[in-house]
């Protein structure tokens, strides 16, 4: 299997060649296994280690082609701008990428996506910030605080924020929505006991909230400085 | 303090070492049906054929230099003491890490002594990783979180194994009688021949329907099979979560019963 960046996946059938040994098998054709042809195993993983180790670093980048740069939809009612989506899957267009039709009920060729999403909220929470363009690097593990929670930095103030996610294809907005309200019914309390909510968004296709990044001293450490 | 280091007496030219058939691995009678499942899941986006693969590797081969093939890089005597521990049928595989091991003394050190000069066995033209076995608790330093069983690394001339290295390429091993050619074959199936991509994130969740249905209607076998379908899908995942960012491919290792 060979790994491309974007989340594509290229794969072989299953090869083998190993020889008939009584009492141990009748041999790879025997038991079902695609033959090498002009090649064997061996050369094969040889020729996988030369391709791996002649391949230049490839750093996970989004489809804008920039390192660790996504883009939220923000839209405003004022400004007339269309109201912002959840990104559907990708299928092929006689050689173009084209986003798939979502049909009614959120099945489309098979493949089950929840919810339609011509619309998804977008509100922003925190006035003076542009939340437009993040830099999200969620294969640093330092960026990583949880199953759907990251460390990521806006753009172009470099400043570090909470990145809350749900994968839109599989979960619809009720969580991201039932957790967008319980921060403003604590909004008094925002930035003094809890962290302040910014912003509510689709991000490609994840439900997402972005929260106030609140830099913790451990207790440790403020029990030495206090000696 | 006088250092001696002897150089094996080499018979077996590189282009016949990697010529030879694998060995094959016997399987006990009772065999496991457990699987390894990881923590760190991952979906793709897309699946493609690699159906180019053979014509790579042929072309590829014509194009290594003569000097390269003909280069004596292992023993016969090494070679046959390996293959008798892949083959030895006193104590067969029953799981998963038994095939493992199986293989460490062979594939691993077979491919360094041909492609990364181990021994001072003579370098290849050409750059290759540096492939290792990788025991649990046996590599505290290694990049990746969870535990790849074979990982090869950028060693840049260095044929020995360093965790620190940048990874290549991540080897997972599958039971043979778990993860079969008709079950990947049929994987395959799944793209659609006018090339349209599979979605497995929205695929996974078919596969999870099916598997529940294949175990209710008593259809272990199949059941079994998307289980296994799932675990490796997640080791897949392991290479989001590379800290050096290094471009990765994988071989899913296939043994015989």
């Amino acid at each position: 299997m060979q790994r491309y960046n974007g989340g594509i996946l290229r794969m072989t059938p299953m090869y083998g060649d190993f020889f008939a040994l009584p009492g141990i098998t009748h041999g790879a054709e025997t038991e079902g296994y695609h033959l090498p042809i002009n090649f064997s195993i061996m050369k094969a993983l040889y020729y996988i280690s030369y391709l791996a180790d002649a391949a230049p670093k490839a750093v996970e980048t989004p489809l804008h082609g920039v390192a660790g740069q996504v883009e939220l939809p923000m839209s405003s009612p004022q400004t007339g701008q269309p109201a912002a989506q959840i990104v559907q899957p990708y299928q092929h267009n006689q050689g173009h990428m084209a986003p798939v039709a979502q049909a009614p009920g959120g099945y489309q060729a098979g493949v089950h996506i929840v919810g339609g999403y011509e619309k998804a909220v977008s509100l922003q929470y925190h006035e003076g910030v542009t939340y437009k363009s993040l830099k999200f690097e969620p294969w640093l593990k330092a960026n990583c605080l949880g199953v759907k929670t990251w460390i990521a930095r806006t753009l172009p103030d470099n400043e570090k924020i909470i990145l809350k996610l749900w994968d839109a294809w599989k979960c619809s907005s009720d969580d991201q929505e039932h957790e967008a309200s319980i921060y403003l019914k604590l909004r008094p309390l925002w930035g003094k006991y809890v962290p302040a909510l910014r912003v509510q968004s689709p991000l490609e296709f994840y439900h997402a909230l972005i929260i106030q990044y609140i830099e913790v001293i451990p207790a440790v450490s403020f029990y030495f400085w206090m000696c | 303090m006088q250092v001696f280091n002897q150089v094996p007496a080499f018979d077996i030219s590189r282009e016949m070492l990697l010529s030879w058939c694998l060995p094959p691995i016997p399987q006990a009678p009772r065999s496991s049906n457990a699987n390894h499942a990881s923590a760190y899941r991952l979906a793709w986006g897309e699946l493609r054929l690699w159906d180019t693969f053979a014509a790579e590797v042929t072309d590829y081969w014509q194009r290594v230099p003569e000097v390269d093939k003909t280069a004596l890089v292992y023993t016969q005597a090494s070679y046959h003491m390996a293959a008798q521990q892949v083959v030895w049928t006193a104590h067969p595989p029953t799981n998963e890490g038994d095939v493992k091991e199986r293989q460490g003394p062979f594939v691993p050190v077979i491919h360094n002594y041909a492609a990364v000069g181990r021994d001072h066995a003579p370098m290849p033209s050409d750059t290759h990783s540096t492939m290792a076995h990788i025991n649990p608790g046996g590599h505290t330093n290694l990049t990746v979180d969870g535990t790849p069983d074979f990982v090869f690394s950028r060693t840049q001339n260095n044929p020995y194994f360093a965790a620190w290295d940048p990874y290549t390429i991540l080897g997972e091993v599958k039971c043979p009688w778990l993860v079969t050619p008709a079950h990947i074959d049929q994987v395959l199936r799944t793209i659609d021949p006018l090339g349209f991509p599979l979605n497995l994130m929205s695929s996974l969740i078919m596969l999870q329907l099916l598997h529940f249905l294949m175990a209710m209607q008593g259809d272990w076998q199949l059941s079994k099979f998307l289980d296994t379908w799932f675990g490796m899908l997640v080791h897949m995942g392991l290479f989001r979560l590379l800290k050096d960012g290094v471009s990765c491919s994988v071989i899913m290792v296939e043994f015989s019963e």
